[in-house]
């Protein structure tokens, strides 16, 4: 078997290899004084990089109760809060809509009543009628011809 | 809920000591994992499955402490500008400081590799963290250990003679 490489030594050290591989590397370092003492190197790195690591203080670590309902009831009532803005502002737009459109004008003038007043002549042309027509619309008011 | 208690009280520590070593201030690790588990919490109440609770969690909280050291750049807090040590206090923080200092020599994922592996956590779990394929983990870490003790070695502290 050819020499151990450091992945093969790290995964072993790590406890990580399959039952072949470790049984292989087993056998190898038995007979290989070099790759014992690799492995035997890298183990104490592997060790010592952890207890380095793990000197970052880690003491007196508090798990605190875990109370999530204060926060998960604020943020129900956001969302609800959300969509009440979101009918108030439907029910404005829906108000002002209605309240500022302009009042359809009656292009049709509907008359309740006329008068003509003067004679028509027969000879002359309308635009020379000296008779007048006046409307009276429903609403009152009146259109002089 | 209970299975939700379970898994509070066997992941906080672990991500206590992850999160304590990619920022400084215990504070706001407390505040990271407490708002690490409100999503959790969160996400389980709405019905949503997670299927590797572990390594969500973890996941998370490194995203987590990323985004708060760089909101940290941005702000320096008021008593790192003008802190008065102690005696004791210089040489335990010396230690501390050195290994992160050591550790954000790394690249971001080679740094996150060496916190996962530190916490004793397994090559299946890191992979599913980080991302790594499985096969490929212990290829990666050998090489970032290797990394990291070159960079203590180099920088020469009488800790690492």
């Amino acid at each position: 078997m050819k020499c151990l490489n450091d992945e093969i030594i790290q995964i072993y050290i790590d406890g990580e290899t399959s039952a072949e591989e470790n049984l292989q590397v087993k056998t190898h370092i038995e007979s290989c004084q070099s790759c014992a003492q690799k492995v035997e190197t890298l183990k104490a790195r592997s060790i010592q990089l952890k207890t380095w690591m793990n000197t970052i203080d880690k003491t007196d670590i508090e798990i605190p109760v875990f109370s999530p309902s204060p926060i998960v009831q604020r943020k129900r009532n956001t969302t609800l809060r959300k969509w009440v803005y979101a009918a108030s502002a439907a029910c404005i737009v829906i108000l002002l809509t209605l309240f500022l459109q302009k009042p359809k004008e009656n292009t049709n003038l509907m008359y309740s009543s006329y008068e003509v007043a003067g004679e028509f002549n027969a000879n002359l042309p309308l635009s020379e009628q000296e008779m007048e027509i006046v409307i009276i619309s429903e609403d009152g008011k009146i259109v002089t011809f | 809920m209970n299975n939700f208690e379970n898994i509070y009280q066997d992941n906080y520590p672990k991500m206590f000591g992850v999160a304590l070593k990619m920022t400084d201030d215990r504070d706001a690790v407390c505040d990271i994992i407490q708002d690490v588990f409100i999503s959790f919490y969160q996400k389980l109440e709405n019905g949503n499955e997670i299927k590797q609770a572990k390594s969500w969690l973890m996941r998370a909280t490194i995203n987590k402490c990323i985004d708060h050291s760089k909101r940290a750049k941005k702000y320096t807090k008021i008593e790192a500008i003008d802190p008065i040590p102690t005696q004791e206090s210089e040489l335990d923080k010396q230690e501390s400081l050195l290994i992160k200092t050591a550790l954000s020599k790394l690249k971001s994922n080679e740094r996150t590799l060496a916190l996962l592996y530190s916490e004793g956590l397994s090559y299946k779990e890191i992979s599913e963290i980080t991302g790594i394929k499985l096969s490929s983990v212990g290829k990666t870490l050998s090489r970032t250990l290797k990394k990291l003790d070159k960079i203590l070695k180099t920088m020469n502290h009488e800790m690492f003679e």
